[in-house]
């Protein structure tokens, strides 16, 4: 049986199995193997609930409810290979029930690092272009803002965040093409500010 | 159609987006989500605790003598109306077995009493 000292020690060489191999042994409540899945697909799963909640703060905890689910049954996921899939599919499904219950509105979190080497008005005015853009992404209805997440911030293919998103790759582009429009209209009055505060940065 | 002046192209906005925030994984994340784990796991070790088949059976034993009371009491509360219902070898035994003028009710085993202590 596996123990809190199983799940903190990742082996050497479960980094190297699949994913498929990982799921066999943590249905065989193998600690360690499921250890070895969270370091895998946390940080994305995580980062999809972020966006998705508008980094709301409770989006650890709806990341974690979805790596929960996987832990309690294993057996779920019918395509071993496709964890992560299975994963985000679950963790937005519970993002979009919480939306349901209580929309979330505003970012709460910043996590930009400080960068020394601008001034504090550069920095002041780099964090309202990156606010903007955040409030343009986060303003957009749940599924386009799934599907620009999985494509665009993700990068993944079409095909894969379609078959994510249990919709068809037609379905998906028509998602994406009006996220991108809403996006260009909310951002067009800012274009000039936006696109100058940000360029300077990069020199 | 015309096209709008401040009409952004798709290149512009993916340089947009490119600068919006990446979340880092919280600090701690990933050991709050394995601790969680191990928190099931230890409670899932602990045997809940349901009632045995032994357990069952003293319930029903229990109700034993609540039934032979009940029974008694119908008895006695008819003043001797159900003695035809009792088995023979039974009654005589509680009558004095075949004796002349034997005792068939409550009102009888007073007189005999009596009787026998005149």
């Amino acid at each position: 049986m596996a123990t809190a000292n199983h799940l903190r020690l990742v082996p050497a060489g479960l980094d190297q199995a699949t994913d498929a191999d990982l799921l066999a042994h943590a249905n065989g409540r193998d600690g360690a193997a499921f250890a070895a899945l969270v370091d895998r697909h946390f940080p994305v799963v995580h980062r999809v609930v972020w966006r998705m909640m508008n980094g709301h703060a409770d989006a650890e905890d709806v990341a974690q409810e979805a790596f929960l689910r996987l832990w309690r049954d294993p057996a779920q996921v019918r395509e071993a290979n496709a964890v992560r899939g299975w994963l985000i599919r679950v963790a937005s499904n519970l993002v979009m029930d919480r939306f349901r219950a209580k929309p979330m509105q505003e970012i709460d979190d910043r996590f930009d690092v400080a960068d020394n080497r601008r001034t504090a008005e550069e920095e002041l005015e780099r964090n309202r272009a990156v606010a903007i853009i955040d409030a343009a992404v986060a303003g957009l209805p749940e599924r386009q803002k799934l599907a620009l997440t999985l494509v665009h911030f993700e990068h993944m293919s079409n095909l894969a965040a379609a078959a994510i998103m249990e919709i068809s790759v037609d379905a998906l582009e028509s998602l994406l093409a009006r996220a991108r429009r809403s996006l260009k209209e909310r951002l067009a009055p800012d274009k000039t500010m936006l696109l100058a505060t940000l360029a300077a940065e990069r020199t | 159609m015309t096209t709008k002046p401040d009409m952004m192209s798709d290149g512009e906005l993916d340089a947009l987006l490119a600068h919006a925030s990446v979340p880092p994984v919280p600090l701690g994340a990933r050991q709050r989500l394995l601790d969680r784990i191990a928190a099931e796991v230890a409670q899932s070790a602990v045997p809940a605790i349901r009632p045995g088949p032994q357990r069952a059976r003293l319930h029903w034993l229990a109700g034993l003598p609540l039934a032979a009371s009940l029974a008694l009491g119908f008895y006695l509360g008819n003043g001797g109306g159900l003695d035809a219902y009792l088995p023979a070898a039974a009654y005589d035994m509680l009558a004095g077995s075949g004796a002349e003028g034997a005792l068939s009710g409550i009102e009888d085993v007073e007189i005999f009493n009596e009787d026998d202590l005149t």
